[in-house]
């Protein structure tokens, strides 16, 4: 694999924004499933 | 947008002898390792054009079944069945692979960047297509045949199938999970791997369509996965989410899937607005008219989109005012279309303009579309839509949004790109046959199916009353004219990569995004290893 030019500020703010969009989708799928978890 | 750009080396390849090579392996690892985001693009693209003749081939199937009144070849099972997967193929594995494999090959050419944010992650949201891909074809397999409930997956007919549904939910979650890793990739490639100088505002349209395309992704995947989950535990956990039977609510399912349903129609039709958006200025020789509303409209688009689900089920029994909010919300939609509309018509008007097939093709997506919202704007009236709830008016009209809007943006997009990818020129005459064939194919196939449902004909079912026998015929020998005309695409694409002639590098004159002014064709396998600096 060719290493790509990313410099760390880059590699950093990528990481970051990686972060939050996952933690958007599980939130949101969360979300979805409270009925799930109050299920009686 | 204004993009006048210099590079640090000319080519935008900057140490390109040093580094010619590291051109990709030979054989089947280098498709199966690979991290770079053209060979990933390059998978997606075949891999949609794989499914789209799958989901086609079972079209015409339907097609041939409904030529003439009674059951012809299949049993009315299996008939639903082939409406489901045709659906679910062409959504999941058509169009958006499709888009995915633009964007793929695009964005980071775009914004100068070297690669996606994360070449791995890219990697492995391309291969989880394939088990999902499997899953889904190999439903037709399983005792009690695919799942048959409609691309919808209404209950509580889905809870009462077998066990294809559970590999169609199984395929959905896979599926969504190739999504949200997909699109956290674009987003954080568009957001943080720009080159110098490439603001927000100077990023070509196609590129600000998938931003906001990903983040419609991101908001919505997780809901369906929630639905689909929840339909799961229905199942074989002993819960009633939807089942009426245990004291569950199938309208419920309802609100759930259309929240994720509405939003994902714009996912398919937003990334063709950018590709329309890139063909139009190339070949009217102007720039973009109005590209800042471009951009609002495209974010309005997709935050009405979170709004209008009801009107997917006005004949569900909400309440009137329900249905009158969701009605005016729905309407409300056209003012941002309106707005992309007219700048691209505004965009030709009084340019240089010629029409070699990727032109071609927008101006088709131009007219076709259009006719798409207009029927889109008739249905959202409550009182015509509880007339034609179900009848094939609503088929001909998201056929007129998907096929003439989505597809044929893909399909102008190819043409337009292929010289840059490929290296190599397609066929003119062979690319302008296709489009005509496909313009009256699409035409006789989907314009009488406005006709069939004003007279009420039902979608969904292999057998239909006599009086509806006429447009049938018209309709399938449009399907089968619009089906068969594909092949040339097909062989069009086959012939230029194998041995056309050599494209230039700057192939359609009006073209000023950075792959045209900045890279050679055909481009070297790693691209702006040194970032180019815009101004």
């Amino acid at each position: 694999m060719q290493a790509t030019p990313v410099t760390p500020k880059q590699r950093k703010g990528a990481i970051i924004s990686a972060l939050a969009l996952a933690a958007m989708a599980i939130g949101i799928y969360l979300v979805v499933m409270l009925k799930f978890f109050v299920y009686k | 947008m204004s993009t006048v750009t210099h590079a640090h080396d000319h080519s935008g390849h900057g140490h390109s002898e040093a580094h010619d090579h590291h051109g990709p392996p030979a054989g089947f690892t280098r498709w199966l390792y690979t991290t770079n985001h053209k060979d990933i693009g390059t998978m997606y693209l075949w891999f949609a054009c794989f499914m789209f003749f799958l989901g086609g081939t079972m079209a015409l199937g339907i097609r041939a079944e409904l030529f003439k009144p009674g059951l012809q070849f299949f049993d009315p099972e299996f008939f639903n069945s082939l409406t489901t997967v045709h659906g679910l193929v062409m959504v999941f594995g058509a169009i958006m692979p499709a888009f995915v494999g633009f964007a793929n090959w695009l964005v980071p050419l775009h914004v100068g960047a070297a690669d996606m944010a994360f070449p791995r992650m890219n990697n492995w949201s391309f291969w989880l297509l394939i088990p999902a891909a499997l899953l889904l074809i190999g439903s037709f397999f399983v005792p009690g045949g695919a799942a048959a409930s409609g691309w919808t997956l209404y209950p509580p007919l889905v809870i009462q199938q077998g066990m294809a549904v559970d590999m169609t939910i199984l395929a959905i979650h896979i599926l969504g999970a190739s999504s949200i890793m997909g699109s956290i990739n674009i987003i954080t490639t568009i957001l943080n791997m720009r080159a110098p100088g490439m603001t927000l505002m100077k990023m070509p349209l196609f590129v600000w369509t998938w931003l906001i395309t990903a983040y419609l992704l991101i908001a919505v995947m997780p809901v369906l996965a929630g639905a689909v989950t929840m339909l799961l535990t229905d199942r074989h956990f002993g819960t009633s989410f939807f089942n009426a039977a245990g004291g569950g609510d199938p309208t419920m399912f309802l609100h759930i899937f259309w929240f994720f349903g509405h939003p994902e129609v714009y996912i398919m039709i937003l990334p063709a607005f950018g590709i329309i958006s890139q063909i139009l200025p190339a070949f009217a020789r102007k720039p973009l008219f109005g590209y800042a509303s471009m951009v609002y409209a495209t974010a309005s688009i997709a935050i009405l989109s979170f709004i209008v689900w009801g009107h997917h089920m006005f004949t569900v029994g909400m309440p009137a005012a329900g249905n009158l909010f969701f009605m005016y919300a729905t309407m409300l939609i056209a003012v941002p279309t309106g707005v992309k509309v007219f700048n691209w018509i505004s965009t030709m008007w009084k340019g240089e303009m010629t029409f070699e097939t990727p032109m071609l093709f927008a101006v088709g997506f131009l007219c076709l579309f259009t006719i798409g919202g207009f029927s889109g704007l008739v249905l959202a009236i409550v009182p015509v839509d509880i007339t034609l709830h179900n009848t094939y008016y609503v088929v001909a009209h998201f056929h007129y949004v998907l096929v003439s809007g989505a597809l044929f943006a893909i399909i102008g997009g190819v043409y337009f790109w292929l010289p840059k990818w490929s290296g190599k020129m397609y066929n003119e005459g062979l690319g302008k046959l296709h489009f005509w064939l496909s313009m009256i194919g699409f035409n006789v196939l989907f314009f009488p199916q406005h006709f069939l449902g004003l007279a009420g004909m039902p979608r969904r079912i292999p057998d239909y009353a006599l009086q509806f026998a006429e447009w049938n015929m018209w309709s399938s020998i449009g399907g089968f004219v619009f089906g068969f005309s594909q092949l040339i695409f097909l062989y069009n694409v086959i012939s230029t990569i194998r041995s056309g002639k050599p494209a230039e590098q700057k192939q359609w004159e009006g073209a000023d995004s950075l792959e045209w002014t900045h890279l050679p064709t055909p481009m070297p396998y790693h691209t702006f290893e040194t970032a180019p600096v815009v101004r």
